[in-house]
């Protein structure tokens, strides 16, 4: 419904507005937190409005949910090696 | 019925309503393939920032932040008039042609504002390989920023000019009533590809000009 879009888009300029703003400031780690949260939320906005996932059939989204799956192997064992390396001392090394 | 109209029931589907679904479900599967092509250069880009996140700060503070929060509302503004033209393409093929054409008005926008900053880069001496100039502290680790940078916006663009194409033939199809009321799937699936294109450049944003602004 256009009225949906409307909302979905002003929301969207917020949040883009918000993040932009937050960059600012100086959080510490926090700054990246905020940064992937707020882009984390928009993509979701995009996708359920936008794309309709709020009111497509279960295979549709079960697909999406797949992407997100299939994404967070990739992101999780990649930097489960890179990030966990030099946690444990090896003899030799 | 006439069997020649794209809304006939189709022998290998059960019900009307599987059919207009299995085009949003075939395009969701090619959106999933572009989320591991991204996903592979997004993780990528977060293990390098882990090793060089200095580097990448001070890359990333060489960045036009305006230009970069401009080109996200304009993006967004497409994505608006992508969905008002699905929305359209149900009911009306005039309006529908108006909001294609509006949302191909906002994507050449963006693409003609990130061929400015481009070009800027040029001129600035910040393009990786061809004509990088800077030589602070990690000079090396900063023209893997801007390489990243390059890449990634790069295959953003590419997409953009994809969707452009996209649009393009949806407008001559709008127009000489081969895609219309009776007919929105090509409408409905060009809008999901530009919605997706539209979340790549939502993480690209704070990826490459905001994040690790205050590094030290």
């Amino acid at each position: 419904m256009p009225r949906t879009y409307i909302l979905n888009y002003l929301a969207l300029l917020f949040l883009t507005a918000l993040t932009t703003a937050v960059s600012f400031l100086d959080m510490g780690p926090f700054n990246t937190v905020a940064a992937i949260g707020i882009a984390g939320a928009k993509a979701l906005l995009i996708a359920f409005f936008f794309m309709h996932l709020v009111d497509s059939p279960a295979l549709v989204r079960v697909v999406a949910i797949g992407a997100l799956i299939w994404f967070s192997i990739l992101m999780s064992l990649t930097l489960g090696d890179y990030v966990t390396r030099g946690w444990l001392p090896i003899p030799g090394k | 019925m006439s069997t020649s109209s794209p809304l006939a029931l189709r022998f290998q589907f059960a019900t009307e309503e599987q059919q207009r679904w299995v085009a949003s479900v075939g395009m969701w599967v090619f959106l999933a393939t572009e989320v591991m092509m991204f996903g592979g250069l997004f993780t990528t880009y977060a293990v390098y920032h882990m090793y060089y996140g200095h580097a990448f700060a001070t890359g990333s503070n060489m960045m036009e932040i305006s230009l970069g929060a401009i080109n996200t509302a304009v993006l967004l503004t497409s994505s608006l008039t992508m969905a008002l033209a699905v929305f359209a393409s149900r009911v009306n093929s005039k309006m529908a042609i108006v909001f294609v054409i509006a949302t191909m008005v906002f994507g050449a926008l963006f693409l003609g504002i990130k061929f400015y900053e481009y070009y800027s880069h040029w001129e600035e001496g910040q393009v990786p390989g061809f004509n990088f100039r800077y030589s602070g502290p990690e000079a090396m680790h900063v023209e893997l920023f801007f390489l990243f940078y390059f890449v990634m916006t790069g295959l953003h663009a590419v997409h953009m000019l994809v969707g452009m194409g996209l649009l393009t033939t949806l407008l001559v199809r709008l127009r000489i009533g081969t895609v219309g009321p009776g007919y929105d799937t090509p409408v409905d699936i060009t809008g999901l590809y530009w919605h997706f294109v539209d979340i790549v450049w939502v993480f690209l944003f704070p990826l490459f000009y905001l994040v690790g602004r205050h590094m030290k």
